[in-house]
Order: structure tokens, then C-alpha cells, then sequence
């Protein structure tokens, strides 16, 4: 029952909305501000500095692709495949940044606020990696709607 | 199969849109550059690296010897609610745009002192390997930046006279 609830059409297209409106937003946000979208990857440590203007370049370009795949319907396999190892790998990301704050200044998780890079400036820490988990149980709701029917027939 | 097929799409269309749209855009940047590591001039060597981090004496010498020019790496709202007396803003940011009409006076300046918002931020270092790679030298770094100038109860200018663009 909520297994079918959870897959009827209207529930995965209101989710594919809302996850496209956020990613569109968000890669906008980015768009236009390469260099301080490298600055604020940067301060994670994990990409090498050679990759960094790279990266900054391609990676917002590769959430509003997304957004416009989950809104359009096209490749929607890989989107959501992408969606969810993306936004996987933000938390495990921001974790570690936050893990690397809580070290160095002795703040509490709870008391954790900084700039992501995630385009919606300083945000509380929690809160967005809770939205990040959410994201990525969007992506695996809408790619598993997607296999569903080919595992029935 | 598809899958994979899909992923490799999105991936190879994101790419290309984004280097695209990089060529074109007004705040596109170099994608092969690193602007991030402090770097040392054609040929030198640490020992001869440009970039010198000072303090506080350091730049009031600066300041009263008449060195050259001071530079402000911050937004311009930081810039307006408080700057050193006679800083140049040169938003490290928006280079694209403040830099073309400051080129003139810092190609005619002797020396140039960059400073941003406190002891963690990096733009002023940023700003400082972006003037070194447009051959402006020597720089000098003021790492305590705003927050170690008012600490120490030095005198600030408001506002945005006289600023570029």
C-alpha cells in the first residue's frame, strides 16, 4: 500500500518538480560566479587545486542539466543514478568540513552554520545535510519508479 | 546499458555546456589555471618570491612612505562600511570588472599592498597571485586585514568616492 503510494505517478512528478526547482535555483545561483563557486569548493580540501576552476565550471552546469532532465522526462535513468551519488557525496563532503570546523574551533554540530557551496549562501549545517539526504532519497524514488514497471513485465 | 548510456550523456552535455558558456561569459575563468597556490616569478625562487605577508608597522610605513598602491580584495559593501584611508577597491571577485579601470594606475605604482576582510580570509593572497600573474610586483600581503587594522584602533574611511568602475 505505501509502496504504491510512494510510486503513483502524481507523487514521483510532484518530486521531480520540486528536485528540478531546487537544482535549477541552486546551479544559477552558481552559474554566473565561477571563480567563488571554486573558492567556496575549495575550502573543502578534497578536490585537487588544478581541478578546482574546472570543476567550478562544469558542476553547476551538471545540476541544471539535471534539473532540466527531471522536468523534461529525458534520460531520466541517469539523472536520478546522478542525483543520488551527487548529493551522496555532498554529505559525506560537508561531514567532513563540518568534522574539519568542529576540530579546529571546538563548535558543536548542532551550533554549525558555513557556506556550503551549495548555492543558498551560509546555511545551518543539520538542517542541510538532512535536505541532502532527502535528495538522495528523491533520486532513488524516482529511479526506481523508473525500473519498476520493466521488473513487473 | 541505457544507464550507463544516460549518465554518460548528461555528464558529456554538462561538460560542454559549461566550457561553453565559460568562453562567452564575462566572469569566465581559465580552467586550466590554479590561482590558488602562491606563486613564485618566471625564474625565481622562495627567496625571491614577490609576495611578502606583513603587519600592521609594515603598513603604516607603507602608508606614510608612500610606497604605492593599497589594495582592497573585499565586496564593495565591506568596502563602504570601512576601509583603509586611501585603499583602492579591487574586488578579487569581480576582476573582470574593476580591473580594467584601475590597469592604468597600477601599472604606473611602484608597489602594492593587499589586504581583505581578517587572518582567515585568502583573498587578499588570491588578489596578490592575481597581480603577480598580470606582472605587478612587488605585493605585499597585510594577512590581519580589517578586522587586525580596527582592532588596533587605526582610523577608517567610509564610503565608495572615487572608486572604480
Amino acid at each position: 500500500m505505501i509502496k504504491r503510494l510512494l510510486f503513483h505517478p502524481a507523487i514521483v512528478w510532484c518530486v521531480r518538480l520540486i528536485v528540478a526547482a531546487v537544482l535549477i535555483y541552486a546551479a544559477l545561483q552558481k552559474i554566473w560566479t565561477p571563480l567563488e563557486f571554486a573558492r567556496l569548493v575549495r575550502e573543502y580540501h578534497l578536490v585537487p587545486e588544478q581541478l578546482l576552476n574546472l570543476m567550478a565550471v562544469t558542476l553547476p552546469w551538471l545540476e541544471l542539466v539535471c534539473g532540466c532532465c527531471l522536468v523534461t522526462g529525458l534520460g531520466l535513468l541517469g539523472t536520478s543514478l546522478l542525483l543520488s551519488v551527487l548529493n551522496s557525496v555532498f554529505v559525506v563532503a560537508i561531514l567532513y568540513r563540518a568534522w574539519m570546523i568542529m576540530q579546529a574551533t571546538g563548535v558543536n554540530f548542532f551550533d554549525l552554520s558555513f557556506d556550503c557551496g551549495c548555492g543558498f549562501g551560509v546555511v545551518y549545517i543539520p538542517t542541510k545535510i538532512l535536505e541532502n539526504c532527502l535528495l538522495v532519497a528523491a533520486g532513488l524514488l524516482i529511479l526506481f519508479s523508473k525500473l519498476r514497471p520493466r521488473a513487473a513485465a | 546499458m541505457k544507464l550507463v548510456k544516460e549518465v554518460i550523456w548528461i555528464l558529456g552535455t554538462s561538460c560542454i555546456c559549461g566550457l561553453a558558456f565559460n568562453a562567452f561569459s564575462p566572469n569566465g575563468i581559465n580552467v586550466l589555471d590554479n590561482p590558488w597556490s602562491r606563486k613564485v616569478a618566471a625564474g625565481g625562487s622562495e627567496a625571491e618570491d614577490p609576495i611578502v605577508f606583513v603587519g600592521i608597522e609594515r603598513v603604516c610605513q607603507f602608508i606614510e612612505n608612500r610606497e604605492g598602491i593599497i589594495l582592497d580584495a573585499r565586496n564593495p559593501r565591506e568596502y563602504a562600511e570601512a576601509h583603509i584611508p586611501g585603499a583602492q577597491l579591487l574586488f578579487f571577485y569581480g576582476m573582470n570588472e574593476y580591473y580594467p579601470a584601475l590597469e592604468e594606475k597600477l601599472r604606473a605604482a611602484p608597489a602594492f599592498l593587499t589586504y581583505c576582510s581578517d587572518i582567515h580570509c585568502e583573498d587578499s593572497e588570491f588578489l596578490a597571485n592575481e597581480l603577480l600573474n598580470l606582472n605587478h610586483m612587488p605585493v605585499y600581503v597585510y594577512k590581519g586585514g580589517m578586522a587586525d587594522w580596527i582592532s588596533n584602533q587605526m582610523p577608517v574611511a567610509r564610503g565608495m568616492e572615487e572608486q572604480a568602475p
